[in-house]
């Protein structure tokens, strides 16, 4: 991976990751705030709902309970419950009293769609707002029945007899002695129930209120559906939770199988619960909105942190690829390169040391070629003079004589092959006059040299030869000197001229003799000469003619 | 050591024991169990449809069959006969079966209101039973029409007023009659009968027996005294079923209607979603859970019938029904 993409990498990291975090906390955050706030909310209309429904009901109750008060209520009610013929006229005129004086006025309030009067024990309807309903039993209903005690508030059902949802509230009519005379029953306004629950302030297109009951049916209509009330069942976890008494929230699919937020609050005084939903699509509206938010804000910070990397990455790559290419350049050998970073930054020292480096590589580059060709000289020289040496070697092995060398002591430094053939292996470092047999003045007579008088001298000498045999050796010693010109030692030559002596010495004895003899053999004929001539001489003499000729002629 | 080994080795065998056998026993034969309806299928038996429909049989382990009802089909008989071991059959057939001895047991009440309702012109003037007087009722019927009949009798008695001055004539199915104006007030069924009768546009003043003392179940969940004593936990796996399936049915009436399309001979939607929606308040009336009986509505139908002398003779009417499968199917809660 190159420097540049790896930068740019790392500074994308390097944002990524704290932006990601920044970002996600910040999601969170915003996200726990925003649903916290849409908790309250619809907690709070569920509370503001219950509040209302009981003050309804509250209210309701307040009415229905004043009217089964009110003496004159009290008064009909017993003349109806001793009479259950119409056709006697004080019970048609108590009718009309009660219905046209208390009950139907008590229907201008919006609560009760109908009241009615049940006689007790039977649960005869003896009045009602709606005539219809007169002359009805009603002993079975748990209103009647319940009724007769107390307060009672039927939960919703929905009536076959009304062919309508209805929940009826009914309450003891008693006469001044406390005994019950009849039943006041209203049946409540659940338009009014629904229209309490459902009405909504605000902008939102999807909160939703209603109310369930423990048969899991709608007892208000919600906000989505056409005649549900008592028509429709609902199971969500929003109402088995507010069902079972529960007060909170939680994420579900509602009625409508729409992801809701949903709050939810046990109404167990009237056998119900209250939901109040938002769909999750606009409870986390604010949410999504502030996830784009943050995730166009991490969007930019990645794109300039990418942007940004890339050019702080050229920044420094391209002096790295400047710095790359000159060393490539002074690693092949191009030390004349120069690198042209002029910054003043760490890349600047760099290149600065790579070229000073550069420049100090040249001389000593010049210094290593100068050495090398002073060595491949030295080596040229060494050759020729190991050559040189080994022919010298050779010549001198080649030579029959003795070849010696002596330093200004006399020892011997060195010797030829005859040299040490004659002498013995061991003669390099004896003295010369180790070898010397009988008295002689050999150290005299090359004195001269090593006084520097003499360049060469000729001397005989007896030495002794390794065998012990002593021989007679012809000496040419020459001076050996150094660059100074001080006499180190000397180079001898020796040839042994025993045998030649010998052979002198005995030719001289011959010749000696043979001189001898010619001398002697030279007497003889000079007297035959002699002889001769006077023999002649006496020829003549005797006149006879000279016998020999004239030795003279 | 030894010793903790052995107890995750005895879990694992444990397990196997448990799961492994309970698997390699071969599943038990669905039990076969045959349901005679009241009528032809409609919307009227959607609990039972809804039943098989979502599987609530076949998790009791039971293959149900739905046996059709019709104008000459004897319920009581198919019952009684073995043909079938379950019926949906009237609470007054079994009360007067079983004063002939007949053992005849309901199980659940499906109409805890009775879906018989009078029905008079709005504009007649006839808004409750005592406007019958001198009107002509074609309330007069055998078979299932008898039902109209008796009611209007009980209805009658209860408020004291003497049948004989109604003209009762014979039950019209058609309402010919009724539409023709040449009788006041019909009876019908609330679920079929006043449907149509709307549909033709006409606008009705309803009578329900049940407002002036008469109440009587529609449809109950019947069986033999036998298959009681001798398979109480089919009955009660049937019962569970069947209860789920008209639960449901009740709380999501549209889809039963869906479901029951698939069964009934007239496919008429609207038709079948209207008598659906009639349905729904006599099957959950807001009081006691679904199929809940109440033994003073069983008391008062006794009454009424022995009153006027349908019943061959008197016997203990808390003989005709039980509680103990809906209260262990409900686990004794009645709400």
């Amino acid at each position: 991976m190159k420097i540049t993409a790896r930068l740019t990498v790392l500074f994308l990291l390097m944002a990524i990751v704290p932006t990601g975090i920044v970002g996600y906390l910040g999601y969170d955050i915003g996200k726990r705030t925003i649903l916290e706030e849409t908790t309250d909310h619809l907690a709070s209309i569920n509370n503001l709902k219950t509040r209302e429904l009981e003050r309804w009901v509250k209210d309701a109750k307040n009415s229905i309970e004043e009217l089964a008060q009110r003496p004159l209520v009290r008064q009909y009610a017993s003349v109806m419950a001793a009479s259950h013929d119409m056709s006697d006229p004080a019970y048609r005129r108590v009718h009309r009293n009660i219905v046209e004086d208390h009950l139907k006025p008590r229907l201008e309030d919006g609560v009760f769609t109908e009241l009615f009067v049940m006689c007790a024990p039977n649960g005869h309807i003896s009045a009602s707002t709606d005539e219809k309903q007169d002359g009805k039993y009603r002993n079975t209903r748990r209103y009647f029945t319940e009724g007769q005690s107390r307060t009672y508030v039927e939960g919703s059902y929905y009536s076959s007899t009304l062919e309508q949802p209805a929940m009826t509230m009914s309450t003891p009519v008693k006469n001044t002695d406390g005994h019950l005379i009849a039943v006041l029953a209203g049946r409540l306004n659940l338009g009014e129930l629904s229209e309490i629950v459902a009405l909504q302030s605000g902008k939102s297109g999807t909160l939703d209120t209603y109310l369930v009951n423990t048969f899991n049916f709608f007892v208000s209509e919600p906000r989505f559906g056409k005649d549900y009330v008592l028509k429709k069942a609902v199971r969500t976890e929003g109402t088995d939770a507010g069902l079972s008494g529960k007060d909170g929230f939680g994420f579900y699919k509602n009625y409508r199988g729409v992801p809701v937020f949903g709050a939810y609050k046990g109404l167990p005084e009237f056998k119900m619960c209250i939901i109040t939903e938002i769909d999750q699509a606009e409870a986390l509206k604010p949410v999504t909105h502030l996830a784009w938010v943050i995730a166009a804000g991490v969007l930019v910070i990645l794109m300039t942190t990418g942007f940004l990397g890339i050019f702080f990455a050229r920044t420094i790559s391209r002096p790295l690829i400047q710095l790359a290419a000159g060393a490539e350049a002074i690693g092949i050998g191009n030390l004349e390169y120069r690198i042209g970073i002029r910054s003043s930054d760490e890349l600047g020292d760099l290149a600065r040391a790579i070229n000073e480096m550069a420049a100090t590589l040249k001389e000593t580059h010049t210094s290593v070629e100068n050495l090398q060709k002073e060595i491949t000289e030295r080596r040229q020289a060494e050759e020729a003079l190991l050559f040189l040496s080994a022919r010298q070697e050779a010549l001198l092995s080649a030579i029959p004589d003795i070849v010696m060398e002596v330093d200004s002591n006399k020892v011997y430094t060195w010797a030829n092959q005859p040299g040490i053939e004659f002498f013995g292996e061991d003669v390099i470092g004896r003295e010369a006059a180790y070898y010397f047999e009988g008295e002689q003045d050999t150290y005299g007579l090359v004195k001269p040299i090593f006084n520097g008088n003499e360049n060469v001298i000729y001397v005989e000498s007896r030495q002794r030869r390794k065998d012990g045999e002593k021989r007679l050796l012809a000496w040419w010693c020459r001076v050996l000197k150094d660059e100074d010109g001080n006499i180190t030692g000397a180079l001898s030559t020796a040839h042994d001229i025993t045998e030649r002596r010998r052979a002198e010495e005995r030719l001289k004895e011959q010749l000696e003799e043979l001189r001898r003899w010619n001398e002697a053999v030279t007497g003889r004929e000079m007297r035959n000469l002699d002889l001769k001539r006077e023999v002649n001489e006496l020829l003549i003499k005797a006149g006879l003619s000279a016998r020999y000729e004239s030795a003279e002629e | 050591m030894r010793n903790l080994t052995i107890i995750p080795a005895c879990l694992i065998l444990s397990f196997i024991t448990i799961f492994g056998c309970g698997k390699s026993q071969p599943p038990k034969a669905p039990d076969e169990v045959k349901l005679q309806l009241k009528w032809l299928h409609q919307a009227q038996f959607a609990g039972f449809y809804m039943a098989q429909e979502k599987g609530y049989y076949a998790k009791e382990n039971i293959k149900i069959t739905f046996l059709e009802g019709g104008q000459d089909i004897d319920i009581t008989g198919s019952i009684l006969s073995g043909k079938a071991d379950f019926g949906v059959i009237s609470p007054e057939e079994i009360i007067s079966n079983r004063s002939r001895g007949v053992p005849l047991t309901a199980l659940a009440a499906i109409y805890r209101r009775s879906a018989v309702v009078f029905a008079a012109r709005a504009d007649s003037g006839i808004v409750r039973p005592t406007d019958f007087i001198g009107k002509t009722v074609a309330a007069a019927g055998k078979g299932g029409a008898r039902e109209f009949e008796l009611q209007l009798r009980a209805m009658m008695r209860k408020l004291k007023i003497d049948v004989s001055k109604i003209n009762i004539v014979s039950y019209d199915s058609t309402y010919a009659n009724f539409y023709s104006g040449e009788t006041d007030v019909t009876p019908a069924y609330y679920t079929s009968g006043i449907i149509k009768m709307r549909r033709k546009g006409l606008k009705l003043n309803l009578i329900w027996p049940s407002d002036y003392g008469v109440n009587f179940y529609s449809d109950t969940l019947a069986t033999t005294d036998k298959m009681i004593s001798d398979n109480p936990d089919l009955v009660e796996r049937f019962m569970r079923a069947t209860m789920k399936g008209w639960q449901d049915a009740i709380e999501d009436y549209r889809r039963a209607v869906i479901v029951s399309l698939k069964y009934v001979h007239d496919k008429d939607s609207d038709m079948q979603t209207a008598m659906m929606e009639a349905m729904l308040p006599l099957v959950h009336t807001g009081e006691d859970r679904i199929g809940w009986m109440q033994p003073k509505v069983w008391h008062e139908m006794y009454g009424t019938l022995l009153a006027q002398g349908l019943l061959e003779k008197p016997f203990d009417v808390d003989q005709a029904y039980t509680l103990r499968f809906i209260k262990e199917i409900y686990g004794g809660k009645v709400k």
